[in-house]
């Protein structure tokens, strides 16, 4: 099949533009 | 125009002749046939597929405009940023005596004065308030209601500072949830509460015996109590502490739930990990897990999220984080104004970086804050979702920040099996 007919499924967009970098707390958030 | 970097292709096991492509950057999934991605990769991409996978950050302009983004990324996050989030540690007393505490090396009788709460209010006023920032205050401890009256004192004079700047404040709690009645909530609500972060470590005998009252009694029938009594007043996230020996049996906490008639709508984020070390020079790392990439906690992150998902709880997404010792406007402010950059750190006084009265120091090589920024971290696919790891693990396991802690290992196990879950329920 010639690749303009082939479809690509978007299954996700992923992160809005104005979504900022996340902070990740892996040592203290409820591990007391 | 190639490939991004920061791009996994898995094998597509609905679809044969398929692959699924998830961006670690953009956290955006497609799937096309096999001979779209070898046209992607040799740039005979038609025009409307190389828009759609441009769009999702998949195929890129420049490998080495990309990487330089990177690079970049965090300190654009922290001259974007407009909120400053202080963690106050009120007191390091607790009514809970939980077997694993990090926090047994130094907590005690100990409780911040009305004097340090003073100057507090005044700092983050003068740093942050007067600077244009809103203001999220998380209450820690110790156990943060156990200093109600500071949590009001605290809360009232920043939310009036803000108000008067139309600045936004609100306030969290990471909180044992024994003393968070339906009363005690009516009473914070009034300061924008946001968000109490509790605990449930499996099922009640699970739970009991890791995180009993200091009387030694179990606290499991008490916390779910509050759950049910507070949870339409205030979002509630759940975390919980598992060990290697343990975490198949938190599937059950999640059916005792469901059971007591704490469904899914009524819980905010529901999320597992592993105990950790106790928190100092000298702690006992075999008392915990100090890695990201131990085998079995690849296993067991895998399960817990399925089973989580499985039940309709909301559970954690993989997405573009770095530690938050990075963002420049987060900080831990102890009980006696010491701060830190990380709650856990409070067990390394020599990893203050500073105190409320002489301000902040220059933290950048005690924290070792370049530690991602190195050919193998700014090459490696999981960069977006990592940035160097947790720093508590090198910290534990070799006394100071002196190496990132490698996901890689964990990500090749366990991110196609995320992404697939996230598939399933779409």
């Amino acid at each position: 099949m010639e690749h303009e007919m082939m479809e690509v499924e978007v299954l996700d967009e992923g992160r809005d533009e104005s979504e900022e970098l996340a902070g990740c707390c892996n040592g203290s958030s409820a591990k007391k | 125009m190639p490939l991004s970097r920061y791009l996994k292709i898995y094998p597509d096991a609905d679809r044969p002749g398929h692959v699924i492509l998830y961006s670690t950057k953009k956290g955006s999934i497609v799937r096309l046939p096999e001979a779209l991605l070898t046209a992607a990769a040799d740039g005979t991409l038609p025009e409307k597929h190389r828009q759609t996978l441009t769009r999702l950050e998949m195929i890129i302009d420049d490998p080495a405009a990309e990487r330089q983004e990177m690079t970049a990324l965090v300190k654009r996050a922290n001259s974007r940023s407009t909120l400053f989030r202080g963690t106050v540690v009120l007191n390091l007393k607790c009514n809970l005596a939980c077997t694993y505490c990090y926090e047994e090396g130094f907590r005690g009788n100990l409780q911040m004065s009305e004097a340090t709460a003073r100057t507090l209010v005044d700092w983050v006023v003068a740093k942050h308030l007067d600077q244009g920032r809103d203001v999220e205050i998380q209450f820690y401890g110790g156990e943060p209601l156990l200093s109600l009256p500071l949590v009001h004192r605290i809360s009232t004079q920043l939310q009036q500072a803000a108000a008067s700047r139309s600045r936004k404040f609100s306030i969290s709690m990471t909180t044992n949830a024994t003393l968070l009645t339906r009363a005690v909530v009516q009473e914070l609500l009034p300061y924008n509460f946001i968000k109490a972060i509790l605990t449930l470590d499996g099922p009640q005998e699970i739970h009991d015996a890791q995180r009993p009252f200091v009387s030694g009694k179990g606290s499991f029938d008490a916390i779910v109590t509050n759950i049910k009594a507070v949870h339409d007043l205030v979002r509630i996230d759940l975390g919980g502490n598992f060990t290697p020996d343990n975490y198949g049996a938190f599937p059950q906490l999640l059916d005792y739930l469901l059971q007591e008639g704490i469904t899914p709508d009524k819980l905010g984020l529901v999320q597992f990990s592993p105990v950790t070390p106790k928190s100092g020079t000298g702690a006992d790392i075999g008392s915990g897990c100090a890695s990201g990439s131990e085998p079995w906690l690849r296993e067991a992150a895998v399960l817990l999220r399925e089973e989580t998902l499985k039940r309709g709880f909301t559970s954690y997404k993989p997405t573009m984080a770095a530690c938050v010792i990075e963002f420049d406007n987060d900080i831990v402010i102890n009980y006696d104004g010491s701060l830190y950059k990380c709650a856990a750190f409070m067990g390394w006084p020599e990893l203050s970086v500073g105190t409320l009265e002489g301000g902040i120091k220059d933290y950048s090589v005690s924290h070792n804050l370049a530690v991602w920024q190195n050919d193998e971290c700014l090459d490696c696919t999981y960069l977006p979702l990592c940035f160097g790891g947790c720093r508590l693990n090198p910290l534990l396991k070799n006394g100071s920040i002196n190496e990132v802690d490698c996901r890689r290992e964990f990500y090749d196990a366990a991110l196609e099996q995320f992404v697939l879950q996230d598939l399933a329920r779409r």
